[in-house]
């Protein structure tokens, strides 16, 4: 059904583009906004991505590989957006979400340590874990996305959670000696 | 110890909890005017497929080749280069590291930190050589770190700076380019957020900054003409019809320069001809944008590049003698940029640089013979990992680049003093 859909687009039909970017909207801006920490970039991110994929689509060869290709456009948008900012690390803002509850899957502490912890990471790695741990996919199709080696995949997960719990552990270290010289 | 399952568990709840529900509707919409107006790119071959290839075939090729060859090489040499005298003498190098301003020596001597501020990034040399300016931020550590900027400036070996911008801290989403004036006391510079910005000229002495332009047009990258009395710089109605404007230097005569439907992004800049008779600007869709000149009335539009995405030519700047222009050429599937040099005319492209994952903007010596920029010394796939190196880059491509420092938390801006003959 989708392969249709994207034929159709292929060959200029924007009835099927819109069709097809707006059942992707939604899941870009959300992959965007966790790459960018930055709803203002994330939107330029998915709005250019989408620009992109109209153009080029007629050079997609294999329709199957849509979502795929276009994650992979989304990824490079992401990367752009990052390109003309000074600091990459710098720039990312503070986005605050909704008014986090103790009662929600994730504790206040929790959220404020994996921010943390997610701001040390590198914009590639960033998306990397997004695209297994928030959507869900194996590292051969993260590798087939970002067009890099599932080896590379691998230790850049590795690496990630390695610095995420480097920065959990060193978070409760402080929790815990400020927790004792408060008592 | 933390175990990995507990850490991939907090972090998909996480994650699944900060990422936003919804794309908001004016995104699609916009996206879908813009693809409305936007054609396909269609394979050049269709599904044509490239015959078997015989030694007739290879001939052929290559005849038509060496025809091309000479043909483009005849109308090459026919083509007048108009050429300025060289005025300037080699000065200090500019840069920003660590949130300090430093100069040094273009033989790597005598570096030094130009005024003990601690906020400072982005130094401008003045055109005469007299004066540096730089952005001074309150609040380096916080978020957005460049809340409230200011520009201040110091006479060239002079610890004591002078705020160009006081009374009216500059607010800003991004931190745009500011522009020199020829007479070297004033400076072009824009205010706002990424939403709206307005354009001011703010004076080297400190006297108070006055508007030129207010935020219809969200002015942003003003670049002042350098035979005086016009300024440049990018803008537009909205984000989908932005372009190169003109507007004069007491606040009249705005004029559009380009023509409308040529993409100007929010991230273009111009920058003009040393002679200030014509600009040169990227245009096109982020990620395949392409260099063009205007003349400074409007006329004589001309496209210097057309490469497809992902192939962007961008950060063009024109040689002290007008006849090149060096820009920076970025691949953004892999990504790898590479500086590169042309004739004025867009003839004679031919690379200047190594590959590096990202550059920043590049500055012409004051007597043509060279071309300075910074490349990320250690570079992951899509960032510096904040240690660059500043090289000396030959025009021609025949020397190698040469490594003038290396320094951690460089910023965008290398500046060249220009001393007189």
């Amino acid at each position: 059904m989708q392969r249709d859909v994207v034929e159709a687009a292929r060959n200029g039909d924007h009835e099927a583009f819109e069709a097809l970017a707006m059942a992707a909207g939604d899941r870009l801006f959300a992959i965007a906004t966790l790459i960018l920490r930055d709803r203002q970039r994330a939107e330029d991110a998915v709005q250019e991505t989408l620009v992109h994929a109209w153009r080029e689509l007629p050079r997609l060869r294999d329709p199957e590989r849509f979502e795929a290709w276009l994650r992979r456009l989304l990824v490079n948008a992401c990367a752009d957006q990052g390109r003309y900012q000074r600091r990459w690390s710098a720039e990312v803002r503070m986005i605050r979400s909704e008014p986090s509850t103790e009662d929600g899957a994730t504790s206040l502490a929790d959220r404020d340590q994996l921010e943390r912890g997610f701001r040390r990471l590198k914009p590639e790695q960033r998306a990397v874990v997004i695209l297994h741990f928030y959507i869900g996919l194996p590292v051969p199709e993260i590798a087939d996305t970002l067009g890099i080696p599932a080896g590379t995949v691998k230790s850049r997960l590795h690496y990630a959670t390695a610095t995420l719990r480097t920065a959990l552990e060193a978070d409760a270290r402080e929790g815990i000696a400020s927790n004792g010289q408060t008592a | 110890m933390i175990p990995d399952r507990s850490i991939d568990e907090r972090l998909s709840a996480w994650l699944l909890e900060e990422a936003p529900s919804q794309l908001p509707d004016r995104v699609l919409q916009t996206t879908f005017e813009r693809t409305l107006s936007t054609r396909q790119r269609r394979p050049l071959l269709g599904r044509w497929s490239f015959p078997k290839l015989t030694h007739r075939w290879i001939l052929v090729v290559l005849a038509l080749i060496i025809v091309l060859a000479a043909t483009l090489l005849a109308i090459g040499s026919r083509l007048p280069q108009p050429r300025l005298p060289v005025s300037g003498r080699n000065g200090l190098v500019a840069f920003d590291a660590d949130w300090r301003v430093f100069v040094q020596n273009s033989d790597g001597t005598g570096r030094k930190q130009l005024t003990a501020g601690t906020n400072d990034f982005w130094p401008i040399w003045s055109p005469d050589g007299t004066k540096l300016a730089f952005y001074r931020t309150p609040v380096k550590d916080a978020q957005p770190w460049n809340r409230g900027v200011s520009i201040w400036v110091a006479a060239a070996g002079d610890l004591v700076a002078t705020e160009a911008t006081a009374g009216m801290p500059i607010d800003l989403d991004e931190v745009w380019l500011y522009s020199w004036a020829h007479d070297s006391d004033s400076l072009a510079f824009a205010t706002g957020s990424l939403v709206s910005s307005e354009l001011y000229v703010g004076y080297a002495d400190g006297r108070t900054p006055r508007r030129i332009l207010d935020g219809s047009l969200s002015p942003r990258e003003p670049a002042w003409s350098p035979t005086g009395a016009t300024i440049a710089f990018t803008g537009g109605p909205d984000d989908k019809d932005r372009g190169i404007y003109l507007i004069d230097v007491d606040g009249s005569r705005l004029r559009r320069l380009t023509t409308e439907g040529r993409f100007v992004t929010k991230y273009s800049y111009v920058t003009w001809s040393p002679d200030g008779t014509r600009l040169v600007y990227q245009a096109g869709d982020p990620g395949g944008e392409d260099l063009w000149t205007v003349n400074a009335d409007g006329s004589g539009e001309r496209r210097l590049t057309d490469t497809p995405y992902p192939i962007s030519e961008y950060r063009p700047a024109w040689s002290p003698d007008g006849t090149t222009i060096a820009f920076q050429r970025i691949d953004h599937s892999i990504p790898s940029t590479t500086v590169n040099v042309m004739n004025a005319d867009g003839s004679d492209r031919h690379r200047v640089s190594r590959e590096t994952p990202i550059a920043q903007p590049l500055a012409w010596s004051p007597d043509g013979t060279r071309i300075l920029t910074s490349a990320c010394a250690a570079a992951s796939e899509y960032s510096c990992n904040d240690t660059w190196d500043i090289l000396i880059l030959d025009p021609s491509g025949h020397d190698q680049p040469r490594r003038l420092a290396t320094e951690p938390g460089l910023g965008v801006i290398l500046s060249w003093q220009r001393l007189s003959p």
